[in-house]
This record gives structure tokens, sequence and C-alpha cells, in this order.
């Protein structure tokens, strides 16, 4: 059953920081991409700098809250680790094209 | 890198010698045949041997009856990223429905259409001109469809709409049909310079 159907959901405040870290990582993604096709590098650095913050800052918030607000209800736990495991994939990809940017136009 | 001086011979023709190693470990001789093709970096390539445009490369692959789907279509897509374009595939008694599917599926999937289709033989054949290919235009469009499903994903879980996130999810195959292309493409690339050259790499 997936959480949805189950009426299991988590807090306004968790969702909240959940999706607008998706947001941030998703827009350094599609941001990364334009720089390697068009070969602009000038917010490479930054969509790497993106990348960190997501993970030390954004992903460990949600772990926190999760384990703040969530302790009861393991399948909601792993729901929300996985989805926040994709985020920071996200991020990693963008910051690995970023960094492709760069390699390809400097050399 | 060697140097070659150009000689003229006649009147028209100009000549360049061949490099001594590179005629003896392809067993050349005087009066064979030999294929340039220039590239897009004004290069030449010289190839051993008549060169035909377009080869098709065939294969023949065989599915034995206890064979299970993701087996074949594992096989089906070895075949299709080391570059095969025709596929022959023979079963050692009949195809059990379950394998026919798998054969289907993984054709749609490498955009191979199914040519022949016989209870015991498939002949399937990818219907793409590598050389009119374009890695730039597949990334993009791969990168849409991310994009797009990323954007959905988090749509559906600000709104807990559970039609959209199974949206999102018939359309990973789509960015596996643009990887498996690409990845081919890129494979065939590093073996063949006019490939690479036409695709601009």
């Amino acid at each position: 059953m997936n959480l949805i159907e189950g009426q299991q959901w988590v807090s306004e405040r968790l969702q909240g920081l959940l999706v607008s870290t998706g947001v941030e990582a998703v827009e350094a993604y599609n941001r990364a991409v334009y720089g390697f096709l068009s070969r602009e590098i000038s917010d490479s650095n930054a969509i790497i700098r993106v990348r960190r913050k997501i993970e030390e800052e954004d992903l460990r918030r949600v772990r926190a809250m999760i384990l703040l607000t969530e302790k009861k209800n393991e399948l909601l736990i792993c729901a929300i680790c996985s989805i926040s495991d994709n985020v920071r994939s996200i991020a990693e990809c963008a910051a690995e094209i970023a960094e492709s940017a760069l390699k390809a136009t400097l050399s | 890198m060697e140097n070659r001086k150009i000689m003229s011979l006649g009147r028209a023709s100009l000549v360049i010698s061949l490099p001594r190693n590179w005629v003896i470990s392809n067993r050349l001789k005087r009066g064979d045949f030999l294929s340039v093709d220039v590239q897009r970096d004004g290069s030449l390539v010289v190839f051993p041997g008549m060169r035909r445009d377009h080869e098709l490369r065939k294969a023949v692959m065989y599915v034995e009856p206890d064979d299970d789907s993701d087996s074949i279509s594992r096989m089906i897509s070895t075949y299709f990223l080391n570059g095969y374009s025709r596929l022959e595939i023979h079963s050692r008694r009949i195809f059990s429905t379950e394998q026919i599917t798998a054969i289907r599926r993984a054709s749609s999937l490498l955009y191979m259409s199914v040519m022949e289709s016989e209870a015991e033989k498939v002949t399937m054949e990818t219907l793409i001109d590598e050389s009119k290919a374009s890695l730039t235009n597949s990334i993009q469009r791969m990168h849409m469809i991310c994009l797009s499903m990323c954007k959905d994903t988090l749509k559906s879980l600000r709104e807990r709409d559970l039609s959209l996130a199974r949206a999102v999810i018939a359309l990973d195959e789509d960015v596996d049909q643009f990887s498996l292309l690409m990845l081919r493409l890129l494979r065939n690339a590093a073996l063949d310079p006019s490939l690479a050259s036409q695709l601009g790499l």
C-alpha cells in the first residue's frame, strides 16, 4: 500500500521542507544541463555549492525532523528517508553535470 | 604521429606513402583496396579493405525454453548496445507467451521493429539511421522528460496526487529508451571514427 492511499502523511512543515529541497535540487539540475549544453559555466560552481548545502543542511534538517515528529511510524520514516535520498541523488547529478561542463569547457 | 610528404604521380594525382608497420599489421599488399573517409575536422581516415556504407550488422540469438523474460531482455539489449542492427532470435522449441511478450517489449524499448514473427523465430531490425542521430538532441529530449518527471513528482508530493505519481512512473521507460540509444551511439562511435565524426565527437 502506498502512503497516499494509506492516509498516512507527514506534518505540513516536514512536507514543505522536503518539497522546497526537492525544488532546489531540480532547479540546480536544470541549470546544470543548460550550462553543459550551452557551455556556459558561470553558474557551475554555484550548482556544486547547492549540492553541499542540500546534503549538509536541508536533508539533515529533514532527517532530524522525521525522528522528532514521526518516531512511531516506521513506514512513514522509511518513505521520507527514501524520498530524501532521491532528492540528494538529483543534487548529486546536478553537481556532476556541472563538473562535466567545467571540465569540457576548460579543456 | 608520423609526417608524410605529398608526392606527385603523373600530371594530376598526388600521393602519400602508407606507414610500413600499418601495412604489415593489416596484411596489405600491392593491388589491395583501401577506403578513405573525410572527417568533419578535415582529417582523413584510411580503412584497410573495401568498406560499405551503413553495413547492417546481424546477429543470431538462441532462446532456451526456460529462459525468463528478464534474461531475454538483457540478451537483446546487449546485442543492441554492441551495435547489431538486425537480430534473429531462435527458440530451441517454440516461444512461450511470456518470452514473446518480452521480445516485443524489448523491441519497442530499443527502437527496433519486428520484421518476421513465427512460433520459433523472430527477426527484429533497428530503424535508426545512426549517421543522422544527434547526441545533443537526445540529451535535450532526455533532460526535458527527466525535468518534467521531477516537477510532477514534487507536485504529486505537495498535492498528494496519486494518479500524477503513477503517470511519472510510466515515463521512466521513455528515459531508458533514450539512454540505451545514446549508449549504443557512443559505443559505436568509439569503434568507428567516421560515425564519431558524423556525431560531432
